[in-house]
């Protein structure tokens, strides 16, 4: 059991790398211009993890996750920004899951975990760079965390509803 | 989902709608000077308006050069007796030329032509010709009997020197009258009406080797503020510097050490006759002058110090920011 | 996708944009008064009104009798055909109600908008 769940921690903080690397193919900032605009495609791999897993895993395939993309691809920058808003979206997702199903689906809570990331990213940004400037753009990543919150949403629920068919647990 | 983004409406609606005090600025051109007037209130442009018709009224009436005006006939008159309008201004500047033994001079002119300063023909005239010049200057030429005045002994008149003080004291008033506040400022005259949005107006004090820049501030409110300075007209020969201001005592511009002189006083056209009369004075005796007839002057001397009156402390707020520019606050 | 939505998601998808907005807003207000303008006038017309930021360079002449020129959030009279030259030595413009005239040409430079610590330069 236990050494299922470690080698699915482990399997998830790959695919959530992958996602990341992959979504670069994609410069969504070259269409938008306001850096800091990603898909988050990997915020997939977060909310199934606390879906199906325990938020402690949650948060270990987060740290190790950004982490190590940001070794492999980024800057220190990219990885303070990158967990700021990466911790402060899964504390949103955890509390907002509680509710899931009466209140809200999946896809309300990706959303909000987009937002949360956003505004987590800034916050890091400008203690990082110790301007309050960087907040304007803040504006526009909120709006478009809605959209991108809702294909990761979209996307997470999609992939539990094929895993059901298959009677795959932890 | 249609009615959630329709409760966004109002939001911007109200944002956009907030109150803002009305206001209206203009600047035109009179006077030979550059004049802005920034005027806060109800109808705010219509007393802009009667500012500026106000101070083209009194250039039309005092100005020296315009060859319709009161000021010019009157020059023109070789020594008649003429019935003008002109008369109360004159009358406005004598008590001010006796309150300063004549250091204020608005009978100056025939050395401001001889000069020729701020024309392309300035220059530094023979000894004789100033002396001639002299012979024409002296406040005790002009004779003004109620509306009707006097000039004798060839003398001629420029009001140069309070114009911009009448006109400041009479557009503040429009304001006072229409119920506005706001800021007058008549080239080097200024009037702060009242408050900005209730708060005192600052008026900067300029740096002489760079006038966008400031030495010194004041806060000032139903005051007027008037600088003179050796900056604003002059021309250059043989490395000295030869300015507007003249001393009617030597016939030569005022060389007195100082860079230029504020007042602050309640009246704009005591003010403007101030600033000239003490820039004559210079500083020790101009200092001398106003702790004894109460004025809020200050001064900026070639030495790079600054000296404010005891008086400017009781009636504004000043602030000394010179630092940078290697100003010293002497008092 | 609109099957999976419950009326929480759009409570969420809500706040979200409502939060934008109101964040949008208040910086709108808060940079309206932050801009610089610099201001060309000849008599009482406005020939050209350009926004200043960092990066501006530009030089404007005015009748082949004065040159403006813009650099990042300053203007100067550069260049003045007057005798006087009192524009050209009022020196470099750097905050909103500083102006530069030139009176024989009828000429001004200003600089208008973000909140100044003066409300007037006497000179």
């Amino acid at each position: 059991m236990k050494l299922k769940r470690l080698t699915l921690c482990g399997l998830l903080t790959a695919l959530a790398i992958v996602l990341s690397i992959a979504e670069r193919l994609f410069p969504l900032d070259a269409v938008i211009p306001v850096p800091g605009v990603k898909l988050g495609l990997a915020n997939v791999v977060t909310l199934f993890a606390l879906t199906r897993l325990q938020p402690r895993d949650a948060l270990a395939i987060l740290v190790c996750r950004v982490a190590l993309s940001s070794l492999l691809l980024g800057s220190i920058t990219g990885f303070l920004f990158s967990m700021t808003g990466g911790l402060l979206s899964l504390l949103v997702m955890q509390a907002l899951l509680h509710i899931e199903g009466r209140f809200c689906s999946l896809l309300g809570v990706s959303v909000a975990g987009a937002a949360a990331h956003n505004i987590g990213q800034i916050i890091a940004a400008i203690f990082w760079m110790g301007t309050g400037a960087v907040i304007a753009y803040l504006p526009f990543l909120l709006v478009m965390a809605v959209p991108l919150g809702l294909v990761t949403g979209l996307t997470c629920s999609v992939a539990l509803s094929h895993l059901k068919k298959i009677n795959f647990s932890v | 989902m249609k009615r959630f983004l329709a409760a966004l409406l109002p939001l911007f609606c109200l944002t956009a709608c907030a109150p803002k005090a009305q206001e209206y600025s203009t600047d035109f051109f009179a006077m030979n000077t550059f004049m802005q007037a920034r005027v806060l209130g109800q109808d705010a442009q219509q007393t802009a308006t009667a500012v500026e018709q106000r101070v083209n009224a009194l250039d039309k009436l005092l100005s020296r050069t315009r060859e319709d005006s009161e000021i010019y006939r009157l020059n023109h008159a070789n020594g008649a007796a003429i019935e003008t309008e002109a008369a109360a201004y004159i009358a406005l500047a004598l008590p001010q030329i006796e309150a300063t033994s004549g250091s204020f001079d608005p009978t100056v002119a025939p050395l401001t032509d001889l000069w020729g300063i701020g024309t392309e023909a300035a220059h530094v005239p023979a000894q004789e010709e100033i002396n001639q010049a002299m012979a024409h200057v002296g406040w005790e030429n002009i004779q003004v009997n109620g509306s009707q005045v006097t000039l004798k002994n060839g003398a001629e008149i420029d009001l140069g020197g309070i114009a911009k003080g009448a006109a400041a004291d009479e557009c503040a008033q429009i304001l006072r009258d229409a119920g506005n506040e706001g800021l007058l400022a008549l080239g080097g005259n200024i009037y702060a009406v009242g408050t900005n949005n209730g708060k005192p107006w600052v008026v900067g004090i300029a740096d002489p080797d760079d006038t966008a820049d400031y030495l010194a501030t004041v806060a000032v409110q139903e005051l007027s503020v008037v600088t003179s300075g050796d900056y604003e007209r002059y021309f250059e020969q043989d490395g000295k510097r030869y300015h507007h201001i003249f001393n009617p005592a030597t016939g030569y511009p005022a060389d007195s050490g100082l860079r230029g002189v504020t007042v602050i006083d309640q009246s704009s056209v005591r003010a403007d006759a101030m600033t000239t009369a003490l820039f004559v004075m210079g500083l020790e005796k101009g200092m001398a002058f106003c702790e004894q007839n109460e004025i809020a002057a200050v001064f900026i001397t070639s030495e790079k110090e600054i000296y404010t009156t005891s008086k400017v402390s009781e009636i504004c707020e000043f602030s000394f920011v010179g630092e940078d520019k290697g100003y010293t606050y002497a008092s | 996708m609109l099957r999976r939505l419950k009326w929480g998601d759009a409570v969420i998808i809500a706040a979200v944009l409502l939060g934008a907005a109101a964040l949008a807003v208040v910086l709108a207000v808060q940079t309206a008064g932050d801009r610089l303008y610099a201001e060309v006038w000849r008599g009482s017309e406005l020939i050209e009104r350009v926004a200043l930021t960092d990066t501006t360079e530009q030089t404007i002449e005015v009748d082949g009798h004065n040159t403006v020129i813009l650099s990042g959030k300053t203007a100067r009279m550069a260049q003045a055909d007057c005798h006087d030259q009192v524009c050209v030595r009022t020196g470099t413009l750097t905050h909103a109600g500083q102006v530069a005239v030139c009176l024989p040409n009828k000429m001004i430079v200003k600089l208008v908008g973000a909140s100044s610590e003066v409300d007037v330069i006497v000179s």
